[in-house]
């Protein structure tokens, strides 16, 4: 047997043996539950799509910033607190697999940036979790 | 076998509002089984009936055996009988290293399908963790979630108990459970049901000079042993709301979230989740002990 027959092998051997290992233990790695992504943000429209995916969290805080120079109209769904620094926040309950909306009506266009931050709690760890959505 | 007493078992049940098929549960017979134990006077039962059906009423084994006479044990058989070997005339020296070698790779290869046999299939272990929070204000309610971990395809009969502190109000119990003491002071469920499972009560304890409550409970199988719910044992009174782990006087977003994950399937506690999203909503809150309210900052 001459060398490159003995690394083929060795190579063999050791392809066959994580073949076994993660055969017999397979690690389950799930990416995060939740995302978002604006649909629109330029104006007066302003909406931002959620996507919740098993398993769902309990629950999800949805809060959103804009610069204070902007005005609202109105918001869908009803948020829990919208402040006068422009802080829209939600608290999603009861969540199901899927897509929600949420829409922020501006008396014109958006003056400065809007910016988004999911915070929710991992359902297989309970791991406080945030995530940030910009355009 | 030993023998009870059926007049006394059926006094036992009967004082603490028991009924026959709670007893037939937990002891794993039929409701038909317990009757006769009943009526019939000393009743021949195998031990380990005795020992679950003595659990199931509170008592001691004692109480319940035949107090007219003395119950010994069997003799036990003897199992091993000597025999004396006459031995052969020592062989002469035999090659033994192939027999090593054989009994040698047959003994892996038993173990590399033991390991493999335990991995593939799950194991019964049950457990039981409890979920409380670590403080509370007295005289306002906190909750408490005890879940049954395990893995096991088919139903198994649990009975889970859990010791009530003194002066301590049960407000909510889900589910609904078998047992309750006549004092309150402790809770018992007697369910087959698969695991995982959830079981959640609320209490509101007014205390006197001690400044912590312990909570106990145990979870027993049919045929496992008894074994105490892990999880929170201590809690202590203190002037910030239970939500408020930090002790911050603010409910922050990961502290709702934590009430929404742990707490929000109780039922009946919607009224104290509402509270706590209202104290979330404001900027703070702080503890009037003279209106015995929570005053929110907005």
């Amino acid at each position: 047997m001459n060398k490159t027959t003995d690394n083929r092998y060795l190579i063999s051997a050791v392809f066959f043996t994580l073949t076994c290992f993660y055969g017999f233990f397979p690690t389950v790695a799930q990416a995060s539950s939740v995302t978002g992504r604006y649909l629109s943000h330029t104006g007066p429209t302003i909406v931002l799509e959620i996507s919740i995916s098993k398993p769902t969290p309990s629950s999800i805080i949805v809060e959103q910033s804009i610069a204070k120079s902007n005005t609202i109209q109105s918001v869908s769904p009803n948020p829990k607190k919208v402040t006068k620094n422009g802080q829209i926040k939600w608290l999603l309950t009861n969540l199901r697999p899927g897509k929600q909306r949420l829409t922020t009506q501006l008396s014109g266009q958006l003056n400065g940036n809007v910016r988004g931050v999911l915070r929710y709690r991992d359902p297989d760890s309970g791991q406080f979790t945030e995530v940030i959505i910009t355009p | 076998m030993i023998q009870i007493d059926g007049q006394k078992i059926k006094l036992l049940r009967e004082q603490q509002g028991l009924t026959q098929l709670y007893l037939a549960t937990a002891v794993d017979v039929t409701t038909d089984t317990i009757s006769r134990w009943e009526n019939k006077r000393y009743p021949s039962i195998k031990k380990e009936n005795g020992l679950r059906l003595a659990e199931a009423l509170n008592v001691e084994l004692e109480e319940i055996l035949d107090s007219t006479k003395q119950q010994p044990e069997p003799p036990q058989e003897e199992t091993v009988s000597s025999v004396s070997k006459i031995q052969g005339p020592t062989k002469a020296k035999v090659k033994t290293w192939p027999i090593v070698i054989l009994s040698t790779t047959l003994f892996a290869v038993i173990l590399a399908f033991i390991i493999f046999y335990f991995q593939s299939t799950p194991s019964p272990n049950y457990g039981a963790n409890r979920t409380a929070p670590h403080h509370f204000i007295s005289g306002q309610p906190f909750p408490v979630v005890i879940e049954l971990t395990g893995r096991s395809e088919k139903e198994n009969a649990f009975i889970l108990k859990e010791k009530i502190p003194e002066n301590a109000k049960i407000l909510q119990v889900a589910p609904e459970p078998s047992g309750k003491g006549s004092d309150q002071l402790f809770l018992k469920w007697i369910a087959k049901i698969k695991v995982p499972a959830t079981f959640s009560y609320v209490l509101n304890i007014n205390l006197t000079g001690e400044n912590k409550v312990n909570l106990t409970g145990t979870i027993a199988t049919a045929g496992g042993k008894e074994q105490a719910v892990a999880g929170v044992t201590e809690i202590h009174a203190g002037l910030h709301h239970w939500a408020d782990t930090n002790t911050d006087n603010i409910i922050s977003d990961s502290e709702i979230l934590a009430v929404y994950d742990k707490y929000s399937a109780i039922q009946g506690f919607e009224d104290e989740i509402d509270l706590i999203e209202e104290i979330w909503m404001g900027d703070g809150y702080r503890w009037n002990t003279q209106t015995k309210h929570y005053d929110i900052i907005e």
